[in-house]
């Protein structure tokens, strides 16, 4: 066949399988795979690889942010200091609060990991351009 | 956004079974039944670990997390074609292939009239127009219609079915 009319089709085919609803999505599924359980399981191997490997790298992430944080803290820089106060207020441990400059880096990751930090790294990538 | 963040972005459980259907629909484009001992899933899994340890590197995307998966694995797909030769347009022996048009609008005409011969309905022609014509997303041609997506979705899984059934019938008369 000619490759315009072959690529139309496959960009065509790309497109409805991006968007198609997960009804379609699973009709497909149910009619080609004859070892549904074979699927499944290497389906549920790939799903705990992703999340261990989003939970591992959020991790890494949070440390490499309280280490941010921690050398504002020393450094009293104030948007991100004043942005992490906002952040923690009305946390169960004041006494923590209130002495930023005694906070470890655990002190701070778990002050902030449930946290939106979208303002707080903002904050500290804006201080790490001047 | 992170790939973390990204992965959050998308519920996996979906994007692995959409994906799947993906990578089952160009698998069969080429005439190979077996694929080194692949299965479909395999060549999600493949890719779900590329971007994982960024090989395929998310940083560098421009779109949404959702396009990248499917890009990358069009792309891996693409890639495996090409290393093992397999090529869209082969045809298996039993249907040789003959040059008897170049240009593209018969060639169009001629898939259209080969569509119809399969039983292809008024919809399914309607939508293979709208391909032809390069409008490929079914929410374009669910708004220029004034039909609801889903209908299109529907069409689409029929045609499909029905460019299945003429590849080699086309490929021998294109």
């Amino acid at each position: 066949m000619n490759e315009n009319i072959i690529k139309r089709i496959d960009d065509a085919l790309f497109n409805f399988y991006l968007e198609a609803d997960e009804s379609i999505i699973n009709d497909s599924v149910k009619e080609n795979i004859l070892d549904r359980e074979g699927y499944e399981k290497k389906k549920k191997r790939f799903l705990f690889l992703a999340q261990a490997m989003a939970n591992k790298q959020k991790n890494d992430y949070l440390i490499s942010l309280a280490e941010q944080v921690q050398q504002a803290i020393e450094k009293g820089i104030e948007k991100p200091i004043s942005i992490l106060r906002k952040l923690i207020q009305g946390e169960t441990t004041p006494a923590l609060c209130s002495n930023l400059d005694k906070l470890s880096k655990e002190d701070i990751i778990e002050l902030i990991k449930e946290k939106n930090l979208l303002e707080l790294i903002e904050s500290l990538e804006e201080n790490d351009q001047e | 956004m992170n790939l973390s963040e990204a992965l959050k972005t998308v519920d996996l459980n979906d994007i692995l079974d959409r994906l799947n259907a993906y990578a089952i629909s160009r698998l069969k484009s080429v005439n190979i039944k077996s694929f080194d001992g692949k299965e479909p899933i395999d060549f999600v899994g493949d890719l779900l670990l590329k971007v994982l340890d960024g090989q395929r590197d998310w940083g560098k995307a421009r779109c949404n997390f959702r396009e990248f998966l499917f890009g990358c694995l069009r792309s891996e797909i693409d890639n495996f074609f090409r290393v093992k030769k397999y090529i869209v347009s082969d045809p298996p022996p039993e249907f040789p292939s003959f040059q008897v048009s170049t240009k593209i609008v018969e060639q169009r005409s001629h898939v259209t009239e080969l569509l119809i011969k399969a039983g292809a309905d008024d919809d399914e022609q309607t939508i293979f127009e709208y391909w032809m014509d390069g409008v490929i997303k079914p929410a374009e041609i669910a708004q220029d219609l004034g039909v609801d997506v889903k209908e299109i979705y529907t069409i689409v899984r029929r045609l499909e079915r029905r460019l299945e059934k003429i590849k080699y019938k086309a490929l021998r008369i294109i």
